[in-house]
């Protein structure tokens, strides 16, 4: 069959037709650019060589044979002279290698005027010698700078989409931080921010905790959008018990992680110049790089979460004192009021029992009177401070008004009850004060415990009830626990009090 | 007509050993269209070194990243796709992929590890064997059998290098076959298993490239490369492709696509005067036995496809002895059809019995959701010790600080990875 006449003109139009409607992403244009190239100058093979300026490598991408990818990697050393020396630099427009075989063309590529890398056309002798290519030259150079001309925008466009990613997630984290004042909640957002529009595989929150000398695990995203808690990791706060430990006391800037091919990083969450924290990212699975640009903007982004991490600890405090009382430190009435009637609902639903105790200082007016009110609140303050070390993490104890306390004791049997009770009363029977003068008096206190639901099925009632059964108690000498059921059904001989 | 509803499934599949990928697939597609006219099928072939990239932007929802339905994917990738949640689980009875044909051992690489859940159906096996030149063996005085363990293999390696100084026109002793450059894990594997080594340990938590065991295996493999029977040949390159089949190299460990190709009288790189002087045998035995690495790509379904019922009914498709026998000879791989091999090796009955038995003792990597990012830390090692061989500085103490770097790497990716070291599964 006669081959077509080459028109030069109708190609060069075609190519660019063919290169307009490529997606207009990088790799796309690359493949759909290569594969025209090669088939409109008839090359057996199109490959593509990116420059690694450090090594002076070029190194093959990805390769084309007769408009298929093929298998297999190369890698040509660049010398400081010689005829690809001279194509790096930009001395050479082309590299023709005719006497070899395949015959080889190299074109270069540019983006943002540094040497991106080169195209290899390869073919046999014979079809240069057909098609008289070195003719022709000045067309393969055209077609080529119009191919370099769509790679460059091409990846001006991927540089400009990650860059709008970025600012995307900056733009969502600085939302997320002002919409929230809970620490936890304002990180997950974070977290679902960053990893959404930084593509990273995983992001996570570490914090520094103070009170117990620890970096604790807060809260984490990974793909494909799942939140994970990191609540069970926590490291002390001691050189060498863990890297990100490490990474903390050493109060770097952010980095990657040595040896980890570039698969993570590191952010350390900053206040007042001390590091209070730590963010890391990685590509672990998918194995990409993170790149300095994704660390720079996440720099921006921990600057925003110390801000916010120290606000949320702030808001935290205020709310903790809103409801805590100021002496005691057990809960105010309100508080309780609030948290009582969710847990009876609790109990209901999952159907447990549950223990509500009151109890008041024996004898407490008498002791502000004969002693002043600063030894009062001294007592007030061992109460409060005896009680929230002997109850369970899960109990809730309150200042119900005055000398009197209520604790509220979740998912327990009456048995568990009573010698819990029996516990905390002979805890707060202990107390021996020194009072002016000299001498020491011995505080006690009475007790009333009611259960759900077999006393009451409501907060109101369990209130109530224990409220009668503790003032039952003191009718009946004080420093006793009496709990409703004992009184109610006149079983109190068959009913030890807890207290003996 | 059918008169069922037109789909149309896109099929991403990566280039296998520079065979006609697209030309036979094309025609698989043709096949399976015949009984499936509403099934239509476009074909990607997505290059190695860019599919895993284009899969991490369909997985993390990357602008303009649209997912296939079916893939084809290496053997290690499937338990972070998996966790990743890109893959389909496979509902029912694996059975129904090839019945009871299929090596059993193959399902393992479509599990991650520790879970139930199979998520790849397997398509081809990639086992390595040791292939080499009766004729040139016999020049140096060689027997076959002395190649049968580490002592006798390394003696032989000497012998060659002896040879080749001697005679100009003698070949490099042993190529270690690899598409790419460098050193990958899976060209150490067989080595570090012979001498009792691992990588990890068994809750792969913790490396153990610096136990004794895999020091033993990692220093013999390396000494190979440093006395110049794995010569060197450029910068991260230990040989070109095919060395022993292009007539450079007395011996080659590498896999069955020299069966479909230099072997293969109907295949234009056919090399009769090689095929006839060609030996095929195991891996040699190490200090605790025998190892070869078995590899190779399995089928997986999109958890994102729209059309998953016609997917995995184009994988079972592949699946069928028919389309598996053609496909392996075409592209040379094994079969994971244990009914095909007769088809594949109808006129290697040397080549077979190699394979069948390495079988027996072929191992691989681990299904551990970060193995991507240890495999690249050891790449990473065998770049660096590459570089002390070419730079005449490889010996015992230098090999035993890169052990030491490279696993203390490891520690920290897989300490970064769960940070308790408890959870490289997921």
């Amino acid at each position: 069959m006669k081959r077509a006449i080459f028109d030069p003109v109708k190609s060069l139009r075609q190519f660019s037709e063919v290169l307009n409607q490529a997606a207009p992403r990088l790799e796309g244009i690359l493949e759909v650019g290569l594969k025209s190239l090669s088939h409109i100058l008839g090359f057996e093979t199109a490959s593509l060589f990116r420059w690694d300026s450090k090594s002076r490598l070029l190194q093959m991408e990805f390769m084309l044979c007769r408009g298929d990818f093929m298998e297999g990697e190369e890698e040509i050393p660049v010398g400081v002279a010689g005829p690809l020396a001279n194509l790096v630099s930009g001395k050479s427009s082309y590299v023709l290698i005719p006497s070899g075989h395949p015959v080889h063309i190299y074109l270069p590529l540019w983006v943002r005027k540094e040497f991106f890398g080169t195209i290899r056309l390869s073919g046999s002798r014979q079809s240069w010698t057909a098609r008289s290519m070195k003719s022709q030259i000045d067309f393969i150079e055209d077609m080529g700078r119009t191919l370099a001309l769509q790679v460059n925008q091409a990846y001006l466009l991927k540089k400009y989409e990650e860059q709008l990613e970025e600012l995307r997630a900056l733009a969502e984290v600085g939302a997320t931080v002002e919409a929230s004042l809970k620490l936890r909640e304002m990180l997950e957002g974070v977290s679902r921010s960053v990893l959404r529009n930084m593509a990273f595989d995983r992001v996570r929150f570490y914090l520094v905790e103070t009170a117990t000398d620890a970096v604790v695990g807060v809260v984490g995203a990974e793909i494909p959008g799942r939140l994970v808690s990191l609540e069970h990791e926590r490291f002390p706060l001691h050189k060498g018990h863990h890297p990100l430990v490490d990474i903390i006391l050493s109060a770097k800037p952010q980095a990657l992680i040595e040896g980890s091919g570039q698969s993570i990083a590191y952010i350390p969450l900053m206040l007042k110049g001390k590091p209070i924290g730590v963010c890391v990212v990685d590509n672990l699975l998918s194995q990409q790089a993170v790149t300095q640009d994704k660390l720079d903007a996440m720099s921006t982004v921990a600057g925003q979460v110390g801000l916010a991490v120290a606000n949320a600890r702030l808001f935290a405090e205020i709310e903790e004192q809103a409801i805590t009382d100021g002496l005691t430190k057990l809960y105010v009435p309100r508080y309780f009021s609030q948290r009582l009637q969710e847990e009876v609902d609790r109990a209901e639903r999952y159907s447990y029992p549950l223990a509500l105790v009151m109890l008041d200082v024996d004898k407490f007016k008498g002791f502000n009177d004969n002693y002043g009110h600063p030894m009062g609140d001294k007592v007030l303050e061992y109460i409060g401070q005896t009680i929230r070390a002997n109850i369970r993490k899960v109990d809730l104890a309150a200042r119900y008004g005055g000398d009197e306390m209520v604790i509220l004791l979740p998912d327990i049997s009456e048995q568990e009850a009573w010698i819990m009770t029996g516990r905390v009363f002979k805890a707060l029977n202990q107390c021996v004060l020194t009072v002016p003068g000299g001498s020491t008096i011995q505080v006690t206190v009475s007790m009333g415990v009611a259960m759900y639901p077999q006393d009451a099925n409501s907060g109101k009632g369990l209130v109530e009830k224990a409220d009668h059964a503790l003032y039952w108690a003191k009718d009946h000498g004080r420093a006793d626990v009496c709990f409703y059921r004992a009184i109610a059904s006149g079983e109190r001989k068959d009913f030890p009090s807890p207290a003996t | 007509m059918s008169g069922k509803k037109s789909v149309t499934l896109r099929f991403w599949t990566i280039p296998n050993a520079a065979f006609a990928t697209r030309k036979v697939l094309e025609y698989e597609i043709r096949e399976f269209r015949k009984h499936n006219p509403h099934i239509n099928i476009n074909l990607t072939i997505h290059p190695w070194s860019r599919a895993w990239d284009f899969l991490m932007d369909v997985a993390k929802g990357r602008p303009g990243a649209e997912s296939p339905d079916v893939m084809q994917i290496g053997t290690t990738w499937v338990s972070t796709l998996a966790f990743l949640g890109l893959l389909s689980p496979l509902v029912g009875d694996e059975r129904a992929f090839g019945g009871d044909s299929f090596l059993p051992r193959s399902w393992d690489s479509c599990r991650i590890l520790g879970s139930e859940g199979i998520y790849a159906v397997p398509w081809f096996l990639d086992v390595r064997v040791l292939y080499y030149r009766r004729d040139i063996l016999e020049k140096a005085g060689i027997s076959e059998s002395s190649l049968e363990d580490w002592h006798g293999f390394a003696a032989a390696c000497k012998k060659l290098l002896e040879l080749r100084r001697r005679s100009n026109d003698a070949l490099y002793p042993l190529s270690v076959s690899s598409q790419k450059p460098g050193v990958y894990v899976h060209d150490l594997a067989p080595w570090v298993w012979a001498a009792g080594g691992d990588f990890l340990n068994p809750l792969q938590n913790v490396s153990r490239l610096a136990s004794p065991e895999t020091v033993q295996g990692l220093s013999f493999f390396y000494g190979l490369v440093a006395n110049g029977s794995i010569p060197l040949l450029g910068r991260d390159t230990m040989v070109p492709t095919g060395g022993v089949f292009r007539g450079d190299y007395a011996m080659q460990l590498c896999g069955a696509w020299p069966v479909g190709s230099a072997l293969n009288p109907s295949h234009p790189d056919y090399q009769p005067h090689l095929a006839k002087n060609l030996g095929v045998a195991f891996f040699p035995i190490g200090p605790k036995g025998r190892y070869t690495f078995i590899g190779g790509s399995n089928l997986a379904v999109s958890s994102k496809s729209h059309h998953p019922e016609e997917a995995w009914s184009f994988v079972k498709f592949l699946s069928t002895r028919e389309s598996q026998v053609r496909h392996c000879l075409a592209v040379s791989a094994l079969p994971v059809r244990m009914d095909s091999l007769d088809d594949i090796f109808a006129k290697h009955e040397e080549a077979k019995f190699s394979f069948v038995g390495s079988l027996d003792f072929a191992r691989s990597l681990y299904s551990v959701v970060a193995m991507g990012s240890i495999e690249r830390a050891f790449f990473y090692f065998g770049e660096r010790v590459l570089k002390l061989i070419r730079e005449s500085n490889f010996d015992q103490r230098t090999l035993r600080a890169e052990i030491d770097k490279a696993d203390s790497e490891i520690n920290t990716i897989i300490s970064f990875y769960s940070n308790t070291g408890a959870r490289t599964t997921p």
